[in-house]
Parts: structure tokens; C-alpha cells; sequence
């Protein structure tokens, strides 16, 4: 029960993102397809369902593309400057490209591609560096960190990439030895990341419904 | 060969426990970061606040030296130089005859009548008078005065058992009064001004209402109310809530109400002129 602590965890996020949708801003409603996409992912891993070649490797792959691109748009969108974005857009792309470089020619098809893996993890660890940085500089005085929702969301992310990047940068090397060490590394590592990065979207989201609730009120008072 | 593997185990759990951490020290510090900013933000707002209401009080410690020295002039200097006249007219009015002697009596009426209404004045305009009679008996004798000239039918409603609210706070609430009273005459065309005070165990409130032509609430934000915004000024001055309304054709009314056991918040000390 335990193994899948992780799969609850990711439920749990996505029915109180379906809970609190019609309050959520517009940035934070695409991880409601999102959620529903990992969800969806995840059981059909669970049940065996993605094994092609003895592995699900390929669809991880492809899995982490889709998740690259959902957290770094959000991020990104978080930022109100053009060319900030161009630049987190162009960035994107290049990581995106190498991904599939990767796939094809480097790592392959089957096989997990580590290294696009971490090169993805690692610009969203300084994507959300950069954002923390911004929050620092442009502070609004009215702002409220603890309440602010997309504080949470990138602080779900910063961890969630912090956690699995030791573990990527590794996993070539140890997986494809047969360690039974890592292979309990391998369950306790995304367990732990999921399980942050899911509650703090699901703190995110619930701030994000509060926050519209009260401002709701306001303008109806 | 073992014995490596089992080192990047450790290596992996170590970097990934040193990340963790360095990410729980990244947003331990935006959260620290922030909150002590807006410790700051609210010290600086606090300083800018303290700084306007010194401000004020100095602008208003001016106003009120300005209007007593006026005050001192009217009584000391022009209502001796009136007595004066008053009494040259009397000595003037025994070498005449009955119909000159009468003329010059009523000259002698007309200018008493001057010399009352200056010392009047000059009691409106001195916060001495307010710190010696109180509150009510001032805006007592004001109402009178001002009842009697004609121009504008003023009534004055004292509810509950009369305790005093300090010299300051008194003198604040009489300028308020007179701010009013001169929106009233000046600008409302109003025929009826009515003050009503009302003295609670742990509120005072004070309501001033007249019948003018009242204005548009947009002009308390506007430049143009700037006697209103004073009343609320100097009513925020004393630690006291003042709330204006008004319409069109609705007339005016000033609603202020304050804690009489909260200290006021600008007035331990006494005016550089004042006797006290």
C-alpha cells in the first residue's frame, strides 16, 4: 500500500484541483487536464499497462516532456515580462529538442533518458530560483507569502526536481546494475517527491479557491 | 565492486538530503525575507502616519497661536480704542443739544454693541475661553451669538451627563463646530444648523447636521473639500472617527464619535501661548 503512496497523493491533488477549479485563475487551471493526464499515466503504469519492450521507459520519457513543459509555462507565466518569457520559451524549446535528440539517438526509445531528465529538472530548479529571486526585488506590500498560491505550487516544484536530481543523475549507472539497494532508493525517492510536490499543489489550489472566495465576497459587498 | 555501488547509494542519499535542504533553506528564506519586509513596510507606513499627524498638530498649534494672538488684539487693542471713542462720545455728548445728544447715544448703542459682538469674537477665536468654560458653555455662548446676528438659526442638543474630554479635545471639537458652521454659512445656503452631542459612559459623539444644499461624496476625495477633509483630520487627530455624508439637496451631516477613556493621542502638552 505504502509503494503507491505516491498514486493516492496525485488523487488527492486532482480532486481538489476539480474542487476548487471554477475559483482557480487561468494559470493554475491547466493543471486540472494535467493532473487528470498524470493520474490517468500513473494507473495504467500501476496495472502494467505502458510495458512495451519489457519497459515503460518510453512513455516516462515522454511522461517528463509533458511535465516539463506544463511547470515551466506556469512558471514562466508567473513573470509578467515579454522577453523574460521569450528567453524561458526559447530555453524550453532547446530542452525540449534535446529531449528528443536523447530518445532518438543518444540514450534511446527504451531507455530512460537521464540526462534530458535532469537537464529538464535543473532549469526548473533555477526557473523557480529566478521567481523567488523576483519575489524578493518586486515584494508587493500588500502581499502575503504564506498565502500566495503560486508560492506553494513552486515551492512543490523546487523540491519535487531538488529530491530527483541526485537520483537521475545516478539512476543510469545503478539501475541497469540489478541493485537491490536502489531499488529501494527508487521507491522511497518519488514517493517522498510526489508526496511534496502534490500537497503543496493541493495547498496551492485550496489558497488560490480562498483567495478568490474572499475577493468574491468584497465585490459583493 | 559492492562496496561501490553502496557508496553512490550514500552519495545519492546524502546529495539528495543536502538539495533538500538547501531548497528548505530557499524558501525558509523568501519567507523570512518577506515577512520581515513587511515588517518594514508597515514601520515606514506607521513613521509616514506619525510624521503627518506632527504635521498637523503643528499646523493646527500655528492656527491656534495665529488665532489667539488675533484673538488678544480684538480685545486688548480695538475694543479699548472702541471704549475709548465710546467714552469721548459720552463727554462729546453733554455740550449738545437733545436731538444732537440723542444721535450721538445711538452712536454710543451702536458701538457698545460692537464692542460686545468684538469681545465675542474674541472668545470664539481664544482656546482659552474653552479650556476655562468648557465645551458647552462655549458653543453655548457661540450659538447665541451667531442666533442673534440672524443670518443662520443654529440649535445646540446636550444628551447625557457633561464630562469633560480635556482642553484639547474640546478645543478640537469646537474648531470642528466652527469648520462646519462656516461650510454651512459659506458655502451650503443652509437655514438650520443642529449640533447635537451625545455623553456616554465609554462614548462621546458629536453630530452636526444642516439643511443645505449638501454636495456630491466625490468632492471629499476631490482638492475642493479641503475644510471637510480638516474636520476629518483634525478629528483623527484626537483619536476620533469622523464620518461625513451628504447628497445633493440632502443637506449635510458629520457623525464623529470617540472613546473619552483612550488618551488622546496628541495632546499632553499645552499650546506655546497658552496660559496653562
Amino acid at each position: 500500500m505504502l509503494d503507491y503512496i505516491y498514486f493516492y497523493f496525485e488523487l488527492f491533488a486532482f480532486f481538489v484541483c476539480l474542487y476548487t477549479y471554477k475559483k482557480l485563475d487561468r494559470n493554475f487551471k491547466v493543471f486540472l487536464p494535467f493532473l487528470a493526464f498524470i493520474v490517468i499515466y500513473e494507473f495504467a503504469n500501476l496495472k502494467y499497462w505502458t510495458l512495451w519492450h519489457h519497459t515503460n521507459a518510453w512513455c516516462s520519457n515522454l511522461e517528463t516532456i509533458i511535465e516539463i513543459v506544463i511547470y515551466t509555462r506556469f512558471i514562466s507565466a508567473l513573470d509578467t515580462r515579454r522577453s523574460y518569457k521569450k528567453r524561458v520559451n526559447i530555453v524550453l524549446f532547446i530542452i525540449v529538442l534535446f529531449s528528443f535528440i536523447d530518445m532518438i539517438f543518444i540514450q534511446g526509445f527504451f531507455m530512460l533518458n537521464t540526462i534530458a531528465i535532469v537537464l529538464q529538472y535543473s532549469m526548473l530548479t533555477v526557473l523557480v530560483c529566478l521567481y523567488y529571486f523576483k519575489l524578493i526585488n518586486n515584494v508587493d506590500e500588500s502581499l502575503d507569502i504564506i498565502r500566495h498560491p503560486p508560492f506553494w505550487a513552486t515551492a512543490g516544484i523546487l523540491f519535487y526536481t531538488l529530491a530527483f536530481l541526485f537520483y537521475y543523475i545516478a539512476f543510469s549507472y545503478m539501475a541497469y546494475k540489478q541493485n537491490y539497494k536502489f531499488f529501494i532508493l527508487a521507491q522511497v525517492i518519488p514517493n517522498i517527491a510526489c508526496l511534496i510536490l502534490y500537497s503543496l499543489l493541493s495547498v496551492a489550489f485550496i489558497y488560490q479557491y480562498k483567495k478568490a472566495k474572499s475577493i468574491a465576497a468584497v465585490i459583493k459587498t | 565492486m559492492l562496496f561501490k555501488d553502496e557508496e553512490i547509494i550514500l552519495l545519492i542519499i546524502a546529495g539528495t538530503a543536502i538539495v533538500m535542504l538547501l531548497g528548505v533553506f530557499i524558501v525558509s528564506f523568501l519567507l523570512l525575507y518577506q515577512r520581515k519586509q513587511n515588517k518594514n513596510v508597515l514601520e515606514k507606513e506607521q513613521l509616514k502616519s506619525s510624521f503627518q499627524q506632527e504635521l498637523l498638530k503643528t499646523r493646527m498649534e500655528i492656527q491656534e497661536e495665529t488665532l489667539n494672538h488675533i484673538s488678544r488684539e480684538l480685545h486688548d487693542n480695538i475694543t479699548q480704542v472702541l471704549s475709548f471713542v465710546k467714552l469721548n462720545l459720552g463727554v462729546l455728548g453733554r455740550n449738545l443739544g437733545e436731538h444732537e445728544k440723542a444721535r450721538v447715544n445711538d452712536n454710543r448703542e451702536l458701538i457698545a454693541q460692537s464692542i460686545s459682538d468684538l469681545r465675542n469674537l474674541s472668545k470664539s477665536l481664544s482656546f482659552e475661553h474653552i479650556s476655562v468654560m468648557g465645551l458647552i458653555k462655549t458653543l453655548e455662548i457661540e450659538t447665541e451669538r451667531v442666533n442673534r446676528s440672524g443670518i443662520i438659526n443654529v440649535s445646540l442638543l446636550v444628551d447625557g451627563d457633561y464630562y469633560t474630554l480635556g482642553e484639547q479635545r474640546e478645543l478640537v471639537l469646537f474648531r470642528i463646530f466652527q469648520e462646519a458652521l462656516n461650510n454651512a454659512l459659506k458655502y451650503a445656503q443652509a437655514d438650520n444648523f443642529k449640533m447635537s452631542l451625545y455623553y456616554k459612559e465609554q462614548m462621546f459623539n458629536l453630530t452636526i447636521e444642516d439643511d443645505g444644499v449638501g454636495f456630491e461624496p466625490e468632492l471629499l476625495k476631490d482638492k475642493g473639500g479641503s475644510g471637510l477633509r480638516n474636520i476629518v483630520n483634525r478629528a483623527a487627530l484626537i483619536g476620533a472617527e469622523a464620518t461625513i455624508n451628504s447628497s445633493p439637496g440632502n443637506g449635510c451631516s458629520i457623525n464623529l464619535s470617540l472613546n473619552p477613556l483612550i488618551q488622546e493621542t496628541y495632546v499632553n502638552g499645552t499650546y506655546s501661548n497658552s496660559p496653562g
